[in-house]
């Protein structure tokens, strides 16, 4: 399952987004978590995580949405993992626009593929 | 279909922070949801689409006019069910839209907020309806208040209150009522509303309740109701008891 929610503290807002798991014995356990900030990579993950069904949900106490990803889960994480991790700031040129036109997985995926080149070309 | 906000607020406390859902009654005016499981029930529930807000900041949901009276009574009250809600949905029109009605004030055209925090009446009585389903029946400022279950009140008589229809020994019971304590004024309410009860019976009350009084405020007022509506033997009794024994 994965949560999406927004963590909104003084003047810091991000928005976390977890992966949990189900455990054979029917709990849930907190997996893996990931915590996006920055305007462009939170523009990035908001218009990828909207393109699927979301259910409101409260979240020990925390509103939060339940993102109903189904078999692109795993890679949706991942991908939102990656999108963090880039070292250098996401700045809004025209992949930035076309991403966001059609924000799916795959182009998201692509876009990231393209950022990692050039930030390895950058430092050898 | 209408476009609702939802923002997520925090408080803080040390290092403790609590996270709460708020929606969005005018454009950049949000009020806190009391309910907020109730809240994702009716919108999950009825909501044709929810996302995320564009810049990351709350959700949007897409809901139907009736769900969106819904949500703004959760941000009213926190006693209410999923039954109750799902009835708002239904017919568009909350309990409290029914109980003006039944008073003989109108409930269409006025926002769920003003149906709360705007008291009805003013010919002698008014009712605050912000803590439904209890309702408080107050007059001269406050100083003089009632508080009981909606339910468990005829609604004619409270319509009579706050007309100013009631009777001279109604109000002279109604004002007794006031100095007993919470039970006993609910349980009073219920009778005097029915036509079950006499002025020797709130009588008694009023001398039981100023017997147990600590407060001397307490006590000083039901003797001065006892002295005016004829009863200045009990009025003296609890005077001289309470002087002797303070």
């Amino acid at each position: 399952m994965l949560y999406a929610f927004i963590m909104d503290y003084r003047n810091h807002t991000s928005l976390v987004v977890r992966r949990c798991i189900r455990l054979n014995d029917g709990t849930i356990k907190d997996a893996f978590e990931v915590e996006i900030h920055g305007p462009s990579r939170l523009q990035i993950a908001v218009a990828v995580l909207n393109n699927y069904a979301m259910k409101l949900q409260m979240l020990k106490g925390s509103p939060a949405v339940v993102v109903e990803a189904g078999r692109d889960e795993e890679r949706l994480f991942k991908a939102l993992q990656k999108l963090q991790e880039l070292a250098s700031p996401v700045r809004q040129d025209a992949d930035f626009q076309d991403l966001l036109k059609n924000p799916t997985v795959e182009r998201l995926e692509a876009f990231l593929a393209v950022k990692k080149l050039l930030e390895e070309k950058r430092t050898s | 279909m209408v476009k609702v906000r939802f923002e997520v607020g925090a408080t803080s406390f040390w290092d403790h922070v609590r996270f709460h859902l708020r929606y969005e009654v005018e454009d950049g005016r949000f009020k806190k949801v009391l309910r907020p499981d109730l809240a994702a029930y009716i919108v999950n529930k009825y909501a044709k689409q929810i996302r995320i807000s564009k810049h990351g900041y709350g959700y949007e949901a897409d809901l139907p006019q009736n769900a969106v009276l819904a949500v703004e009574y959760l941000c009213c009250t926190e006693k209410t069910s999923f039954e109750e809600l799902d009835e708002i949905v239904a017919s568009g029109r909350t309990r409290l839209h029914s109980l003006r009605e039944e008073l003989g004030f109108p409930a269409d055209g006025i926002s769920v907020q003003d149906l709360f925090f705007k008291d009805v009446g003013g010919k002698g009585f008014s009712l605050s309806l912000r803590d439904f389903p209890k309702l408080l029946l107050y007059a001269d400022g406050g100083s003089v208040r009632v508080e009981f279950n909606a339910e468990a009140v005829d609604r004619k008589f409270l319509k009579r209150a706050l007309h100013g229809e009631l009777e001279e020994a109604e109000v002279k019971m109604l004002r007794g009522i006031t100095l007993l304590g919470k039970n006993a004024q609910a349980r009073h309410m219920q009778l005097l509303s029915e036509g079950k009860l006499s002025v020797d019976q709130v009588a008694k009350a009023v001398f039981k309740s100023a017997v147990q009084a600590k407060n001397k405020d307490a006590w000083l007022a039901a003797a001065d109701w006892l002295k005016a509506n004829g009863y200045s033997k009990q009025a003296d009794e609890i005077i001289a008891r309470k002087t002797i024994c303070s």
